[in-house]
């Protein structure tokens, strides 16, 4: 037999639990509402910009009602107190529930304490907590019903045409980008593993290795622009670090010079075309052999074109050196300092010769008298030696030439290779980023017949910049000579076409980049356009 | 625990025999007053409570008849003093008086009216204030004290006094102090057309209906002393501190009303008078214990002389009972 206090507590627990059950239909009915308001005017912000609802603000919206709704059920829920008074209010029982419940908790004991409590529970034994009804919002249901709704409608939304272009373009260029990035990050590690090898000071490999690591994957057409003129400029920096126009330009006159005695003449065009490291090898075969007192004369007749050679560069150096002195005035500073270091390297190599012609010269001639004696050999070698100390520091210097030229050229490569990833980038050709850089043009199988081009590359002359270069075709400066040669068999290359090719496109994707200002596109403009109207006039 | 429902059973019995006995005397009273169920039940409440009432109406509205029907149905000894501008203070309370006692002459104390159980003070508010002190002070201190002899009243003592609203010319109102010492202050109305009719029925013959006596004296303390067992909740209770407390104009939350209207809010013995009244009409809705409702219906006889209306109340005409609602509809 329960107690009265057992059985209003029971009671007051049954209304508890009831009202709090409609408490949280009030509050589920209400976060619908709100979260169906925020997100039916979120979603029109999408749908008026064309764009499509994201899934992610359903889901978000999901987990804001599903958080926030027991959440601010257990902050405004029925507490035993508010529960009994409710049930008092409702059943008109005169804060009967209410007293009791308080007079209970509190120990209150006396005559009339057990008769309340008595009379309370007899009250409520007759009494229904499902009579309670739940009064359904009938205006926030159907406000609620109705956001509801139309959010849900929203999500079938498809974007406007200008969007889905637009989403395309941005995964065009997403892929692209990745894809650029992926090509960059292997070459430039190829890049770098060359200049390892060549160990030059001037240029820090690791710093290549680094490169790729400021590239992102982005939709974003001109951030990817961005980022790859970026990366162009750092790489031409860096090229720019190794140029040494002026001791080329040196060594080139040298050669020219060479070119003219037929003994040397295979040297001069190693070192007028810039082939240092052969020119060092061709070099080294003039070093002259140990001092012998037999063939003091042949060693001298073997040291002559050696003597001719160091005598023709040392003098063509310090010409070509006066030439730029007289051209350039006061400005020529790290240039001018290299090219005056080769020079005298040059020089010092032809009096080390001169030296030990003169000291074999004596010595043929002690020879000849009978007064040769081992310091006068002693001598020679000496001088021999001095020679040879000097051959080999012309020769490093050739082969130090040889490595900043050809890491010069990579850089340059690369940066070629760069902007024909913008090309790539920029295309709507539908052309591979393999087809753009001109590398595995793609096919079945090799086909049988002769290639009518010998170049890797198009001349539609369409790069897919949409700035194009208007020029004439061999009006530029040419870095081709025309020689007399002898008839004979002999391939033709067609290098001016293609550093023509290389040039234009180089020269187009200077002008595209961003980081340069319009003043210099436009001149730059305004250069090829005068050299058409040269050739107009 | 069969202490405890033997206990039970009898403090339900004494909680029956209240009700009865109340409705008892609402229906003895019926007999003779037609209508004012309300006045008749606030009266009895005062009694029960050893309150006193101070009535207002217009002259003939049967205050004297209720008076004294009430103490014919109490068996309780009822007087009735007509206060006039030159009655004396001992014309109440009584006075010493010289008699011959066996041949001795000797001052003996000669009781006044006062000296009842009910007592009719007809418009109070044309007596002095000398006079009107004299009355007021028995009324709290329940005793009389001549040439330095005390004599107590026989209990219960209720005094019921009266004021006209219509001839306020020479007369002295009660001071606030004075006021706080009734209990209630009932208004009474004019009667319904058809208790008119009634009331003629009733006393327009020959014979007047008896009113036959329901309790005495005895029973009348048993019922101001069970009441008071009657439990309050602290919730209710705090209720009732917060419908007084919403009478002060300086509470801040006090509704502006009261702020603008009200001079002064009611001391705390218009919370006992509630508390009080309260009890009992817990009592008789079959209750064991106090509900709002209880307050809600005792606040307004209970306060409306017991706040001071300010002087923009008193120039816009606003009357107590309206203010008194707002205090209550504040303090939920």
């Amino acid at each position: 037999m329960d107690t009265p206090s057992e059985v209003i507590q029971r009671f007051v627990s049954s209304v508890r639990r009831r009202l709090n059950r409609h408490r949280l239909l009030d509050c589920l009915l209400w976060g619908l509402a709100v979260v169906g308001g925020v997100l039916l005017i979120a979603g029109l912000a999408y749908i008026l910009q064309g764009e499509r609802v994201p899934r992610g603000l359903y889901l978000a919206a999901g987990v804001v009602l599903l958080a926030a709704v027991p959440g601010v059920w257990l902050i405004r829920r029925f507490s035993a107190d508010r529960a009994a008074a409710f049930a008092d209010d409702f059943f008109g029982l005169k804060d009967t529930l209410l007293s009791a419940k308080h007079f209970h908790e509190e120990k209150r004991e006396g005559d009339f304490y057990r008769l309340q409590e008595g009379a309370a529970g007899e009250k409520v034994a007759d009494l229904s907590v499902s009579s309670i009804p739940y009064r359904w919002p009938r205006k926030l249901g159907t406000a609620a019903l109705v956001v509801v709704l139309l959010s849900a409608l929203m999500a079938f939304k498809e974007p406007s045409p200008e969007v889905l272009e637009r989403l395309e373009e941005e995964r065009i260029t997403a892929e692209k980008t990745a894809e650029i990035n992926e090509f960059l990050e292997e070459e430039l590690e190829e890049l770098a593993k060359d200049l390892e090898e060549t160990a030059l000071p001037e240029v820090d490999p690791e710093e290549i290795r680094k490169l790729p690591s400021g590239l992102k994957e982005t939709k974003n057409q001109n951030e990817a622009l961005r980022q790859y003129a970026n990366l162009e400029r750092q790489l031409r920096e860096k090229a720019q670090k190794l140029d040494r126009r002026k001791e080329e330009a040196l060594l080139a006159a040298v050669g020219e010079e060479l070119q003219k005695d037929e003994e040397n003449r295979e040297l001069g065009r190693k070192l007028k075309e810039k082939e240092f490291q052969a020119a060092a090898e061709e070099l080294n075969k003039m070093a002259p052999e140990p001092v012998q007192k037999e063939k003091l004369s042949e060693q001298r007749k073997e040291l002559a074109r050696l003597r001719a050679a160091s005598q023709r560069m040392a003098d063509a150096a310090k010409s070509a050196n006066r030439r730029g002195t007289a051209g350039s005035s006061g400005g020529a500073g790290q240039g001018q300092s290299a090219s005056g270091g080769m020079e005298s390297e040059l020089s010092s190599l032809s009096e080390s010769v001169e030296q030990f012609s003169s000291s074999l010269k004596n010595a043929e001639r002690l020879s000849q008298l009978g007064r040769l004696d081992a310091d006068q050999l002693s001598l020679c070698e000496s001088d021999r030696d001095s020679v040879l100390s000097q051959m080999k520091r012309l020769s490093e210097s050739l082969c130090k030439m040889n490595a900043l030229c050809e890491s010069e050229k990579k850089l340059l490569s690369m940066c070629e290779k760069l902007g024909q990833c913008q090309g790539f980038l920029c295309g709507k050709d539908g052309k591979s980023l393999s087809q753009c850089l001109g590398i595995n043009p793609g096919g079945l199988q090799a086909g049988n017949g002769s290639v009518e081009s010998r170049t890797a590359f198009s001349d539609s002359g369409n790069t897919g910049e949409l700035t194009q270069l208007q020029g004439i075709k061999g009006a530029g400066p040419s870095e081709s000579m025309v020689e007399e040669a002898t008839e004979g068999e002999g391939v033709a290359t067609r290098r001016s076409v293609s550093r023509e090719h290389n040039y234009t496109r180089q020269v187009e994707s200077f002008v595209q980049r961003e980081d340069v200002p319009a003043e210099v596109k436009e001149g730059v403009k305004r250069y090829f356009e005068g050299i058409h109207q040269a050739e107009n006039q | 625990m069969t202490t405890e429902v033997a206990s039970d059973a009898e403090a339900k019995a004494e909680v029956e025999a209240f009700r009865k006995t109340f409705e008892d005397l609402r229906a003895e009273i019926a007999k003779f007053i037609v209508g004012q169920e309300e006045i008749v039940e606030d009266v009895l409440i005062a009694i029960v409570c050893g309150g006193h009432v101070l009535l207002e109406g217009v002259p003939g509205l049967g205050k004297t008849a209720l008076v004294s029907t009430i103490a014919k149905a109490m068996h309780l000894d009822f007087s009735r003093v007509q206060f006039t501008p030159d009655l004396l203070p001992a014309d109440i309370t009584g006075t010493q008086i010289l008699v011959e006692r066996n041949g001795e002459k000797i001052f003996e104390f000669q009781k006044g009216p006062i000296f009842s159980n009910i007592l009719l003070a007809d418009e109070i508010n044309r007596a002095t204030p000398k006079t009107q002190s004299a009355l007021l002070e028995t009324m709290q201190e329940k005793s009389v004290t001549v040439a330095g002899k005390t004599h107590a009243l026989d209990l219960p003592f209720f005094v019921l006094a009266t004021q006209n609203p219509i001839e306020q010319d020479g007369t002295y109102p009660l001071p606030e102090a004075q006021l706080d010492r009734f209990f209630f202050k009932l208004h009474v109305d004019l009667p319904t057309h058809d208790q008119f009719s009634e009331i003629l029925n009733r006393t327009g013959g020959v014979k007047p209906p008896e009113i036959e006596a329901v309790i005495g004296a005895e029973e009348v303390l048993q019922m101001g002393r069970l009441f008071r067992e009657v439990p309050i909740d602290s919730e209710v209770q705090r209720y009732l501190v917060n419908v007084v407390m919403a009478t002060h104009p300086e509470n801040e939350a006090a509704p502006d009303a009261i702020k603008t209207y009200l001079r002064h809010g009611s001391s705390p013995r218009g919370a006992q008078s509630i508390l009080a009244a309260s009890r009992v009409r817990a009592l008789l809705d079959g209750r064991y214990h106090v509900a709002k409702e209880d307050v809600r219906a005792s606040a307004v006889p209970a306060l409306r002389h017991r706040i001071i209306l300010s002087f923009e109340g008193e120039a816009e005409g606003f009357q107590p009972d309206a203010l008194i609602r707002e205090a209550i509809d504040s303090a939920e």
